[in-house]
């Protein structure tokens, strides 16, 4: 059983709790900028996704590897439930989050182990319909800015970033700086999310 | 996954992969141009972090719960693998209640827990176990 009764708080929870109290406030913003910006993609709350993130961590279902800090290492297991959560909804609609994950001492998320149902054709088309306008209001909000644009195309592209400076002609410092402009705009245009219609 | 939908994963893990690159001083500088507040972020990064605490919490008070036995008639909480214990120990000590007691039980071997409470229960009634033990 993941949590015995007479077990103290995982290893991690202990450090955890230090590890929090000196985040800084850079830090909370990370974390509150990832939260959000994952759970803007899978359509979950980021409160209940950083929650459950916690959760995992303080319960010993998520190890912290000694050598990452708290923060990616927050954002990896958020990643990872953003992830499991899309699929077991494709599946059940009606699954949330907070399902406890039994099983051994370091074990990873696992997909909720459920008959696979895949979505219906209407369904499918309904999510394709709701992902396209997504991406289209994204697209939207540089179409002031051929050379963003450029980036954010490459970047959904999954391109290399000498391959995006190249086509846009930019040096690694003009990049960074396209990159950073492209997070704010995108963070200030969907500062909650945006749910899948 | 459809292209589109991988396409704003991509966008995300590039976004979050920017926003650990970025220093601390632009993060803030970030904040205080875009209008973010950084006492709301401390918030939301907090009490998300003691809701799960509280998670925690409830979900080891109702596995003790069920782990208990409150003998009949109040008494202390007893764990039940302990009650099984004294269970065994009182049969041993007094075989003269053997027969009032399964084989399963007197072995203490296969007594399922929901078993436990009731015979646990008899043998305070029957004076072989103490009820603050």
């Amino acid at each position: 059983m993941l949590l015995d009764a007479n077990q103290g708080p995982a290893p991690c929870a202990n450090n955890l709790e230090g590890q929090i109290a000196t985040l800084s406030k850079a830090d909370h913003l990370r974390l509150q900028q990832a939260a959000t910006a994952l759970g803007r993609v899978k359509g979950i709350h980021p409160g209940d996704l950083l929650q459950e993130a916690f959760f995992r961590a303080l319960s010993g279902v998520r190890r912290q590897n000694p050598e990452v800090g708290i923060v990616p290492f927050l954002m990896g297991v958020m990643k990872s439930i953003a992830s499991s959560e899309l699929k077991a909804r494709s599946r059940h609609p009606e699954i949330r989050l907070h399902k406890q994950m039994g099983g051994g001492e370091h074990e990873v998320d696992q997909e909720i182990d459920l008959q696979d149902e895949k979505p219906t054709p209407e369904q499918q088309v309904i999510s394709d319909r709701a992902v396209a306008n997504i991406k289209g209001k994204v697209l939207g909000l540089f179409e002031d800015d051929p050379v963003a644009l450029t980036v954010l195309e490459g970047l959904m592209e999954e391109m290399e970033p000498r391959e995006i400076q190249e086509l846009a002609g930019l040096d690694e410092k003009s990049y960074a700086t396209i990159r950073r402009l492209i997070r704010r705009r995108i963070n200030k245009a969907f500062p909650e999310g945006w749910t899948h219609e | 996954m459809s292209n589109r939908a991988r396409e704003l994963e991509a966008l995300t893990d590039a976004l979050l992969d920017d926003l650990m690159k970025a220093t601390d001083d632009e993060i803030l500088d970030e904040s205080i141009r875009d209008g973010a507040d950084v006492e709301s972020a401390i918030s939301f990064v907090h009490t998300s972090y003691n809701k799960a605490k509280f998670q925690i919490a409830k979900d080891r008070l109702t596995l003790n719960h069920c782990n208990t036995i409150r003998p009949d008639g109040g008494g202390n909480l007893i764990n039940i693998s302990d009650a099984k214990k004294k269970v065994i120990a009182a049969l041993i000590a007094n075989p003269e209640f053997n027969n009032e007691f399964t084989l399963a039980a007197r072995s203490g071997s296969g007594i399922p827990d929901d078993d436990v409470a009731g015979i646990y229960n008899d043998l305070i009634e029957l004076g072989l176990i103490g009820k603050d033990e």
